[in-house]
């Protein structure tokens, strides 16, 4: 929580009254909305309901304001403007930051003993499947991981995105949506099947993933000339800043959506809801559980038995 | 044992808050005044960064009302302080005193300093001495 004051004051400094709107689009300022979720997070499975309201209004007062200034073609200093300079969300975490440990202690929800065991912990056993089976599991692999999918298809198709960086992307997006990868999740006997379904060449031209062995990530269609050579010049380059940029990038897109589910959990009618979901946002926070195990929890819970 | 000194940057605890005030309002006061600003703004922080840990402490311990009072008070010192500090720089500090206006804001900021200090005080007063268990470590 202090980190996340310290992160917001830091950006502020840096960026200055008339950079606002450069801040507000910077992986700095992603960082924040990532580290402010993830106290949103902490708050609700604690069932501070009060707390995490006020940092919400806090949040949203900063961030109305910031706005505000991002449209404005002179913008004052910004410790001329009271908000700024008095800060009142980050004195809020600060106060929070504090207290961390009383506010474990004294949290309103047990953390459930009784998490079930994620069903797709082990891969399934391979079997044979007709294409239109197949296909079908696919767009369904799709659908469940529709968020990252997004991000990493709005990544690649930025202008704005370098190719090195759109490298990184690629290489991370095969890790879920790549034929072998699509092939061992859904217990394919056959990866070729893969190749041949057509949702999943949809899925390859749009991330622009290797369709065959020996072939760069060449197929996404409308590249021009220019983006084709730089692209090739990235695939000799060494490892950059710009590759872990990108890769964190994608982490902080993941432990996003694994947080957003367990809110989701958290808000949800489900039995033991809270409970469940304290425990898993312990466990992931302790690095006990992956992402892909958290997620897979979620999904055991919320199927009905 | 001396009072806990608003102008020092050492720790200063919730309970210690009413003791630390006292003397902040007399310094407001005097003519110091006018040559303590930057030190006096830095006061008004760490009082501040106290009653805000008491004010999530009552969200915490389910009291939101009584936040919300605190929060309230804390606030109109800090824009007391604002004010003051905006007008003083607006008409340069060796002229400052001078200025009615200035005048004005820096009785408002004593006398927001004064409200949050009867604030405290009475929230100390009505909320159950067990609440505030653990606050100051």
């Amino acid at each position: 929580m202090d980190k996340l004051a310290d992160m917001i004051e830091s950006a502020l400094k840096r960026y200055g009254s008339k950079n606002i709107r450069t801040m507000l689009d910077s992986e700095d300022w992603r960082d924040i909305q990532a580290r402010y979720n993830e106290v949103r997070t902490e708050l609700l499975v604690q069932g501070q309901v009060e707390l995490l309201q006020r940092v919400e209004a806090g949040h949203d007062k900063l961030q109305d304001k910031l706005a505000e200034l991002a449209c404005q073609d002179d913008p004052p200093n910004l410790k001329d403007v009271y908000l700024f300079w008095d800060m009142p969300f980050c004195a809020t975490l600060r106060a929070m930051a504090s207290i961390r440990e009383q506010l474990k202690t004294n949290s309103r929800v047990q953390a459930s003993k009784n998490l079930p065991k994620p069903k797709a912990s082990a891969d399934p056993p391979k079997r044979s499947w007709t294409q239109p089976d197949l296909d079908e599991a696919i767009r369904e692999y799709k659908a469940k991981r529709s968020p990252s999918f997004q991000q990493y298809v709005s990544l690649l198709d930025d202008p704005k995105t370098p190719a090195s960086k759109k490298k990184a992307i690629r290489s991370q997006a095969s890790k879920m949506f790549g034929r072998n990868v699509i092939a061992k999740n859904l217990g394919v006997k056959s990866a070729k099947m893969v190749s041949q379904s057509a949702p999943w060449v949809a899925i390859a031209e749009a991330l622009g993933l290797e369709r065959r062995a020996g072939r760069a990530g060449t197929v996404r269609p409308a590249r021009i000339g220019h983006d084709i050579a730089v692209e090739k010049a990235s695939v000799a380059a060494s490892d950059t800043d710009e590759y872990a940029a990108a890769e964190a990038a994608i982490l902080r897109a993941e432990r996003e959506e694994t947080l957003r589910r367990i809110r989701q959990l958290a808000e949800s009618n489900l039995p033991g809801a809270k409970e469940s979901a304290k425990a898993l946002f312990d466990e992931y926070q302790a690095g006990e559980k992956t992402d892909d195990q958290v997620r897979q929890t979620i999904e055991t819970l919320q199927t009905p038995v | 044992m001396n009072s806990p000194d608003v102008y020092k940057p050492e720790r200063i605890v919730w309970g210690g808050l009413p003791d630390a005030m006292g003397p902040w309002v007399q310094s407001l006061r005097s003519d110091r005044f006018w040559v303590m600003l930057l030190d006096n703004v830095r006061a008004s922080e760490r009082v501040r960064d106290v009653a805000m840990k008491a004010v999530v402490w009552l969200e915490m311990k389910g009291l939101p009302d009584q936040a919300q009072k605190l929060d309230d008070a804390v606030q109109s010192m800090r824009e007391a302080v604002f004010a003051c500090r905006q007008a003083m720089a607006a008409h340069g500090p060796s002229k400052a005193q001078d200025v009615p206006e200035v005048q004005a804001r820096r009785d408002a900021w004593v006398a927001a300093v004064e409200h949050l200090c009867a604030v405290v005080g009475q929230v100390m007063a009505d909320v159950p001495p067990e609440v505030w268990e653990g606050i100051d470590g």
